[in-house]
């Protein structure tokens, strides 16, 4: 599941791959814009200034050809007209001629309605030419005013009064420039298309060291600890692939010095026990011998040999429970499991340990589990009595069934006592190895390893066994284990007191099916 | 995604440089204008400065030999030709007399504060300067009126036109003044010929 789901590329709104592709687009755009305007703007201006330039000197020049008699007349200055727009330079132009309240042209209207009232002004009050830009109805004209002067003396000169004005479309220019802009945005598009490939091969550059480390981390994190990364290039990334694999083999060595070493110390643990156990059944055979003796001892004696069998009778459970959790923690444990009546399984339990007159209980019947019947009478028979032993009477076993948030029918099982209950700062390590809730209790009749056997237990089962405090004031321990029997038996509860650990029964197909209402 | 959005900004800003097409433009001087020589030429000719409809002076030069009663300058005499310029006496009765027909079809009229065509006139010159005599009060002469008569006298005293001019009517005397035929000076003329 985790490595198809590794193998699947997703395109992440906001992810690397889209923030450098859209990078390297807002770049190429940017520049590719800002060159392509740049270059449009200043050819736009050198295609209309020499369009100007040549038109407004023409203009000037052929008007200075003329040698009008003043006051001019009418049909003569058309005449004049007529010459001058013959030889329009660089486009046709039409001339228009005023003088005065005389209105000539070169064409059939007498006046121009793109000249402009500031034209005008400025052909009269000023000696100069001039000329301006007129966009009507979305065609452009230049509109040149050439006020004629006329010699007075030596190098002085004053204004006739006659004003020649050339209006000339500009579509040439029009065109021109709307070629440029035609070629900007042909240059500019493909650019930003050709600026994809780089920013995807980039991407890629950098996903795939990032995609490689996600696998990787992935799998450390799933326990193979050999994972590494393949280092290619010398750039960041290929420095974070080797600190990557540096840490990783680090980590290696570190967990397998750690697995070995605890290795080493269960092996020694069961070791022990085993070397215990031979010697140990002699002497209980010896200490039975001297305890039926022991009534013809003197008392003396017969306290120090009773001493010495009770003693022996504990080290021997001792030996066994260490035994049991070498097992677990060799993960040599096995669970046989079998479909028994959960109620009828318990009584037998207090029956056995001869408890069925000082717990009570609340057992319906006809709720079928899949149990190891050894099992569950070890997990019954040491939360009982530990609640006999540690809290005080009445202890009550109650059985029920629940369904889980997740819809697993769970088989509760719960041991209340009536005693003081569990303080709160003993509660996270009640589950814990050789704890003692009373450091000063020291010396008590149990091995300590109970309660740590009954959660290994519950967990072999794919359960969990949770401690806490009734309303009453009493302990209340209960066990909820999945009625149909564990699915994982990698015993994913791993947490002390085991309140979360049901988990690992989280994924029981069928649930529903073993539920009772 | 702030950092994104200036950047988005920054583009936008940009735009304005690639305002499409051709644009249009304030009015913009291009060199002077057009110099020409107009007929009649210097040397047969009295100038005459009219009125043009919108109240700026114009010059009409009148071939001389006619006194004003020819309408057409190009047919002058041929006997004009050879005619010293006319005195400034006459070229003033000219401008009294009014536009030709010719010059009022082009929108040239007299002031009407002028006084009238029979106004006896007489020119003194003394010291570089030009003293006009009218038989007629200076009262009701407007300042274009001044102008025109400025001008004219000006331009037929020197071809230049830089002498300055005193009017004087029946009433008193103005202060000399110059002609000034620079246009956008129009408003500002009565600067030079106020003092």
């Amino acid at each position: 599941m985790t490595a198809a789901r590794g193998r699947l590329r997703r395109i992440v709104p906001f992810g690397l791959r889209t923030r450098l592709v859209l990078a390297f687009l807002l770049v190429a755009a940017v520049s590719a814009g800002t060159t392509a305007a740049l270059t449009y703007r200043e050819a736009r201006n050198a295609v209309l200034v020499s369009a100007q330039d040549t038109a407004v000197a023409s203009f000037r020049e052929q008007v200075e050809t003329l040698a009008p008699s003043l006051p001019v007349d009418p049909e003569i200055l058309r005449e004049y007209l007529y010459v001058l727009a013959s030889k329009a330079k660089p486009h046709p132009w039409i001339v228009f001629a005023e003088y005065g309240s005389l209105r000539v042209s070169s064409s059939t209207r007498p006046t121009s309605s793109v000249i402009t009232p500031g034209l005008r002004r400025t052909a009269l009050t000023r000696s100069h030419s001039s000329f301006e830009r007129v966009v009507k109805d979305g065609v452009p004209y230049l509109t040149i005013a050439v006020p004629v002067l006329t010699r007075t003396g030596a190098g002085d000169s004053m204004p006739t009064g006659l004003v020649l004005y050339a209006v000339m479309r500009m579509s040439d220019e029009q065109a021109s420039v709307d070629a440029l802009v035609t070629a900007a945005r042909d240059g500019a598009l493909p650019g930003l298309a050709i600026a994809l490939v780089p920013a995807l091969l980039a991407a890629r550059g950098v996903l795939r060291p990032v995609r490689e480390l996600r696998e990787a981390a992935r799998s450390m994190g799933s326990g193979r600890l050999d994972a590494r990364i393949k280092v290619s290039g010398r750039d960041e990334l290929a420095d974070l692939a080797r600190t990557f694999n540096e840490s990783a083999a680090e980590l290696e060595r570190s967990v397998d010095e750690l697995q070995q070493a605890e290795a080493r110390a269960r092996r020694f643990a069961s070791d022990v026990s085993h070397e215990l156990r031979t010697p140990l059944a002699g002497m209980l055979a010896v200490t039975e011998v001297l305890d039926e003796d022991a009534d013809g001892l003197d008392p003396d004696t017969a306290r120090a040999v009773r001493l010495i069998s009770a003693e022996t009778g504990k080290l021997a459970v001792l030996v066994e429970d260490l035994m049991e959790i070498s097992r677990f923690d060799a993960r040599a444990a096995e669970l046989n499991s079998d479909e028994v009546d959960a109620a009828e399984t318990i009584r037998k339990t207090l029956l056995h340990r001869h408890w069925n007159d000082r717990v009570r209980t609340e057992l319906p019947d006809g709720i079928r589990a899949r149990l190891d019947p050894r099992r569950f009478d070890v997990v019954v028979a040491n939360l009982v009595g530990n609640a006999l032993r540690h809290g005080s009477e009445p202890v009550t076993v109650r059985l029920g069934t629940r369904t889980a948030a997740d819809g697993t029918a769970l088989l509760v099982t719960e041991v209340t006592d009536g005693g003081p209950g569990i303080r709160p700062d003993v509660l996270p390590h009640i589950f814990d190895r050789f704890y003692k809730a009373d450091a000063a209790r020291t010396r008590s009749a149990g091995s300590g390893l109970g309660l740590a056997i009954t959660q290994e237990n519950v967990r072999l089962h794919g359960g969990t066994v949770r401690a806490g405090n009734g309303p009453g004031g009493g302990a209340v321990l209960t066990v909820e284990i999945p009625l149909g029997g564990p699915i994982g038996t990698d015993g994913s509860g791993t947490d002390g007191s085991g309140t979360d650990a049901a988990a690992g029964a989280g994924h029981a197909p069928g649930a529903g099916k073993g539920a009772t209402a | 995604m702030r950092a994104r959005l200036r950047a988005a900004a920054a583009l936008a800003a940009l735009l304005p440089f690639t305002a499409c097409g051709i644009q249009e433009t304030d009015v913009i001087g291009a060199g002077g204008g057009a110099t020409v020589d107009v007929l009649p030429a210097r040397q047969i000719r009295m100038l005459l400065f009219f009125l043009s409809p919108d109240g700026r002076l114009m010059p009409s030069p009148r071939t001389v030999g006619g006194g004003g009663g020819f309408d057409d300058g190009r047919q002058a005499p041929e006997s004009a030709v050879e005619t010293a310029p006319p005195s400034v006496e006459k070229t003033v009765a000219a401008l009294l007399g009014g536009p030709t027909p010719q010059e009022r079809r082009a929108g040239m009229d007299n002031e009407p504060s002028l006084p009238g065509p029979r106004t006896r006139v007489d020119v003194a010159v003394s010291g570089g300067g030009v003293e006009l005599g009218l038989a007629a009060p200076l009262d009701g002469l407007t300042e274009r009126a001044a102008r025109q008569l400025v001008c004219t006298v000006a331009y037929a005293e020197s071809a230049a036109g830089g002498v300055p001019v005193t009017l004087r009517g029946t009433d008193g005397t103005r202060a000399p003044a110059r002609c000034d035929l620079r246009p956008d000076a129009e408003p500002a003329a009565t600067g030079t010929a106020s003092r």
